[in-house]
């Protein structure tokens, strides 16, 4: 097994040129780049200058050649294509990602800034998650039709189909500012005031802001974790271990607290393996409403802007992170599952 | 070996299935499902194939029809599956899948378990005519007129071929296999458990249905199942199997009243035998066996595994007669008292 | 009329499913002794309600669907029926336990082999330290004839070939010394060889716990002669006839047993040309004949058979048989009133 795991291991490397190149590929091609934004922005300043004078808004003002030629050298477009993705590539093992053509900042930098928000919204959404949707899994499945599980489907569901941003308009509508309720904030990650708060008044402060965001975050994914615990338990509760143990004499509690759970959550144990991705959790929609500086919001402009050393960034370390969790979750499989031997 | 009566005459089959693994996946070893089979069927005969689950039987049924290479593309199967189809000589295991359409008519299987082996969501009318379409030329309304005439055969009435298999019970099903193995009028039909499914009732009613059908299409069968109860019921002559190799090989009859190889004896004392003093035996033994310790024996109840069958004769390390010179070479099937024994030393 | 008290009266005992086609009465009007020390064969086909019979016993009909509409089942001078859970959690595996058909399913696949020997010990003797419930179950596994058991204590029970997973059941059935094994199909999913085997190591475990009984549940008419003492066939959800196993296959009075005994390929004796066979197949659960069960399928019917149940009698010593060519002789106290042939 430990032969799977090296082989899954260096299965990262091509994987990890194959999704790099792809996308660069495309980044190529798409039209626009710094240097048309970089044009733009001098067009719309020569506009802006000589407006008052001849209203030529966009018309002849040209870059000279020369200046055209020293742009593309600075953002290295000079070179071929293939060039450039080696030397990008030469960089990002050096641990250089290179930077940001927006904020004139190197692209950790950049990007590690958002990690406080991503992590906050991630971890309580992960941890939360689990904390509801798997009791509330078993629940339903021992009150199999029961009102209760009627009732709860219903809630999740309505969750799930309603988007996290449109939930999140209406609750800063209801809760936040003062047209119905003045409880929460009406955006910001943090109060402003941060660095002026003691410990106790920081985590207040925080789970305030962050409350509706985590909310929205979470509504859409209840659903999916707590009908997989539901069924999964369902499905172990009919096999035939458990007609044994109960033919054994144990107690119902022991049955499926102690035998049908362990076996039901081995689906649902494998997700931990994605934990790591935390890091980059985000959600441009609703750091939008929240007006929240996140992970999403910078992926969503770093894009828009045409930042490719960000976008990139954020590309490298998302994939990593996938990939090195794919193989995670596999070894929590094969730990928690004895019956699972990787070849 | 062959017949002017030999319909089929396999020589020699082997069939390999490669285990992969490593750090870059290659072939680390394999499993030798059948080693070095050779059997003849008759026309009209009908040969059993017997042993316990993983001994190959039902391997070497799909390897006669040529199917193992579709299942899994890297399988290795080697030998010659000879047919004998109106005068000439075809080596099934050389044709490949193209080629291996025209002879797929006169083989057909029947298999073990009626409720996955139809398509759920077709009529069963569409799944007789099925091979019709793609095997015969004829038009819509002969291969309506064909599917009653087969239902009705069966013992099923026409009416059924508008409903699916979920409407009918165990022993219906199995009829409708039949009916859809017989379609395309076939020499050879390869039955794979074909009644071990189903309720001891229903048992008698397939089988001797199947013996009917026989009779009138001068079918010859190939009969795969463990249940040698049933399998000494329809059979003419049996073929032992025991991980991979044929070690018993004779008419039925002579086998069963005196097995030579010692694992046809242990198979056969094996098999329950209903009678007002069967009980008798077994007690007897009982009194015999148990041991002042209280303990019983710890048996060795496992077949070996295939991927590390014992050297020499595989079954010497379940053999009550084995002796050191077992593990250094397989021993071939002689041929002694009217059948063929794969061991030297049983009596 | 035997004197012995019977370990195990069932009288008349009804389960009864819900399903979406109606009512289907998988037992419907069962009586039944088991006596102590005796192996009784249970025979019928699928369908015919002998494994619902074996969970009614223990109470392990699953509930919905189904459930025990009437009937006692005296135990030790209880009614299991009426016990609350709570005591027939004791009875189940300390006096009375219970193995299963498919070893390769019935145990929990995620819990090693020796805890799940321990979990019977320590749930009924919670007195037992752990050693002493080790030691205890490496006993057990040694008389169930498994090589090296200290080492299969550890081992998960996807390591074990099928044959000793049905030991490991047996194992687990008897550490405690029930007085009443209910076997159900316990060598159907074996090979032959290992079938024999596991019949042997039953039939010679409980020769050497004196007292224990057996109640082997089976659609194998050969395994039964081979292995009971008495033979009780089942069909349509009701005992159709019950025999010591000589006179059973000696002397078959219902037209079903004949029928069974008639359709059995036999290994010994002269070969059939032809199987006898009962025509039809079992009748559809939700539509069951009114009058005797078999009477869709009997060769022998005469006119009161479609629509009056014959009853239970004991035509001969200790032979019971449901038909209305058998009638108590003249004299006998009859197992039910006879009255149902004046009609």
């Amino acid at each position: 097994m430990t032969g799977y795991f090296i082989r899954r291991l260096l299965l990262v490397v091509p994987t990890f040129i194959g999704i790099t190149l792809a996308v660069f590929v495309v980044m190529h091609f798409v039209p626009g780049g710094p240097i048309e934004r970089q044009l733009m922005a001098y067009k719309m300043a020569v506009a802006t200058e000589g407006g008052a004078g001849g209203g030529m808004i966009g018309g002849g003002a040209e870059l000279p050649p020369a200046a055209l030629e020293e742009l593309r050298r600075f953002y290295g477009f000079d070179k071929p294509l293939h060039t450039r993705y080696l030397t990008w590539l030469w960089n990002v093992v050096r641990l250089d990602l290179g930077t940001s053509y927006v904020y004139q900042d190197p692209v950790w930098e950049v990007i590690r800034t958002r990690f406080p928000v991503s992590i906050f919204l991630g971890l309580t959404g992960f941890l939360l998650s689990y904390l509801v949707c798997i009791p509330l899994g078993v629940l339903k499945a021992i009150h199999h039709h029961s009102k209760f599980d009627f009732l709860s489907s219903f809630v999740v569901f309505l969750g799930y189909s309603v988007p996290g941003w449109a939930l999140g308009t209406a609750l800063l509508v209801l809760f936040g500012g003062g047209s119905f309720w003045n409880v929460f904030p009406l955006g910001g990650f943090r109060p402003s005031n941060w660095e002026l708060l003691s410990i106790g008044e920081k985590i207040v402060g925080q789970l305030h802001h962050m409350f509706l965001p985590v909310v929205c975050y979470m509504v859409g994914s209840f659903a999916t974790l707590t009908i997989l615990t539901k069924n999964s338990l369902l499905e172990n509760l009919g096999q035939d271990y458990v007609r044994t143990a109960f033919a054994k004499g144990l107690s119902e509690r022991r049955v499926i607290f102690v035998h049908s759970l362990r076996n039901s959550l081995i689906p649902l144990a494998t997700g931990l393996g994605q934990v790591f991705g935390l890091v980059l959790a985000g959600s441009f929609l609703i750091e939008r409403v929240f007006n929240i500086d996140g992970m999403g919001y910078l992926g969503y402009t770093s894009i828009l802007q045409r930042d490719y050393p960000v976008a990139l960034g954020i590309l490298v370390i998302g994939s990593l992170l996938m990939l090195v969790g794919n193989i995670l979750s596999d070894m929590i499989y094969a730990a928690i599952d004895p019956r699972i031997r990787f070849r | 070996m062959s017949s002017p009566d030999t319909i089929l005459d396999v020589q020699d089959l082997n069939v390999r299935f490669p285990v992969f693994g490593g750090i870059i996946p290659r072939k680390t070893s394999e499993v030798h499902a059948v080693d070095g089979v050779s059997l003849t069927l008759g026309r009209g005969e009908t040969i059993g194939l017997v042993g316990e689950s993983g001994c190959g039987k039902t391997t070497v049924g799909r390897a006669i029809v040529n199917i193992l290479r579709p299942m899994n593309y890297r399988v290795d199967v080697t030998g010659r599956v000879l047919y004998h189809r109106n005068g000439q000589v075809v080596d099934l295991a050389s044709q490949g899948q193209a080629s291996m359409r025209r002879y797929r008519a006169d083989l057909q299987m029947v298999f073990q378990d009626p409720y996955s082996s139809l398509n759920p969501r077709m009529t069963v009318g569409a799944m007789i005519e099925e091979p019709l379409t793609i095997h015969t030329s004829q038009s819509k309304a002969e291969r309506r007129d064909r599917v009653r005439w087969l239902l009705d055969k069966v013992g099923l009435s026409p009416s059924h071929a508008s409903r699916f298999p979920h409407e009918f019970s165990g022993g219906q099903r199995q009829r409708v296999g039949i009916a859809r193995a017989l379609a395309t009028n076939p020499k050879i039909v390869i039955a794979d458990e074909p009644v071990s499914a189903l309720d001891v009732s229903v048992q008698a009613q397939v089988v001797n249905l199947m013996q009917d059908i026989q009779q009138e299409f001068g079918l010859s069968y190939i009969f795969i199942s463990h249940d040698l109860s049933v399998v000494r019921h329809v059979s003419d002559r049996i073929f032992v199997m025991y991980l991979g190799n044929i070690v018993e090989a004779g008419p039925a009859d002579e086998i069963y009243r005196r097995p030579a190889h010692p694992y046809s004896q242990m198979l056969l004392a094996a098999v329950p035998r209903p009678g007002p003093d069967a009980r008798r035996t077994r007690r007897v033994r009982l009194r015999e066996e148990p041991e002042p310790s209280g303990v019983a024996h710890p048996v060795v109840d496992d077949l070996p595994s295939p991927l590390n069958k014992p050297s020499g004769c595989a079954f010497r390390t379940r053999c009550p007669i084995a002796r050191p010179d077992c593990a250094d070479s397989a021993p071939p099937l002689v041929e002694r008292d009217g059948r063929q024994v794969a061991c030297p030393y049983t009596t | 009329m035997t004197a012995t008290q019977p370990l195990l009266q069932i009288r008349g005992l009804r389960t009864h499913f819900s399903t979406e086609s109606g009512v289907a009465k998988a037992v419907d009007g069962l009586d039944l002794d088991v006596r102590p020390g005796e192996v009784l064969g249970l025979v019928g086909e699928s369908g015919s309600g002998k494994s619902v019979t074996a969970l009614s016993i223990l109470r392990l009909i699953p509930d919905p669907p189904g459930h025990i509409a009437a009937g006692e089942i005296w135990f030790q001078g209880r009614d299991l029926l009426t016990l609350s859970w709570r005591d027939i959690r004791r009875i189940r595996g300390k006096e009375i336990s219970m193995i299963f058909q498919e070893p390769m399913t019935s145990l929990n696949p995620v819990f090693t082999i020796g805890r799940q020997v321990m979990e019977m010990i320590l749930t009924h003797e919670p007195a037992t330290s752990r050693d002493q419930a080790r030691s205890r179950s490496i006993q057990i596994l040694t008389e169930v004839g498994i090589p090296d058991p200290a080492t299969r204590m550890d081992q998960y029970p996807h390591e074990l070939s099928g044959g000793m997973r049905q030991r490991v059941m047996i194992a687990i059935a008897l550490v405690l010394n029930p007085s009443l094994l209910i076997a159900d199909e316990p060598t159907t999913a074996l090979d032959v060889t290992i079938q024999a085997q596991i019949l042997d190591l039953m039939l010679e475990l409980k020769a050497r716990r004196a007292g224990g009984a057996i109640l082997l549940i089976t659609h194998n008419l050969a395994v039964v002669a081979e292995t009971c003492d008495r033979v009780a066939v089942m069909y349509g959800g009701k005992i159709q006839e019950v025999a010591p196993v000589r006179d059973l296959y000696r002397n078959p009075l219902h037209p079903y047993t004949r029928g069974l005994l008639a359709s059995l390929p036999r290994v010994d004796g002269e070969r059939a040309t032809r199987l006898t066979t009962i025509p039809g197949s079992v009748p559809d659960i939700h539509n069951m004949p009114t009058g005797c069960k078999f009477s869709t399928r009997c060769a022998e019917r005469f006119e009161p058979c479609d629509s009056i149940e014959p009853p239970l009698v004991e035509v001969a010593p200790d032979h019971l048989v449901r038909c209305h060519l058998h009638e108590a002789p003249p004299g006998t106290p009859a197992h039910q009133p006879a009255s149902a042939h004046d009609v």
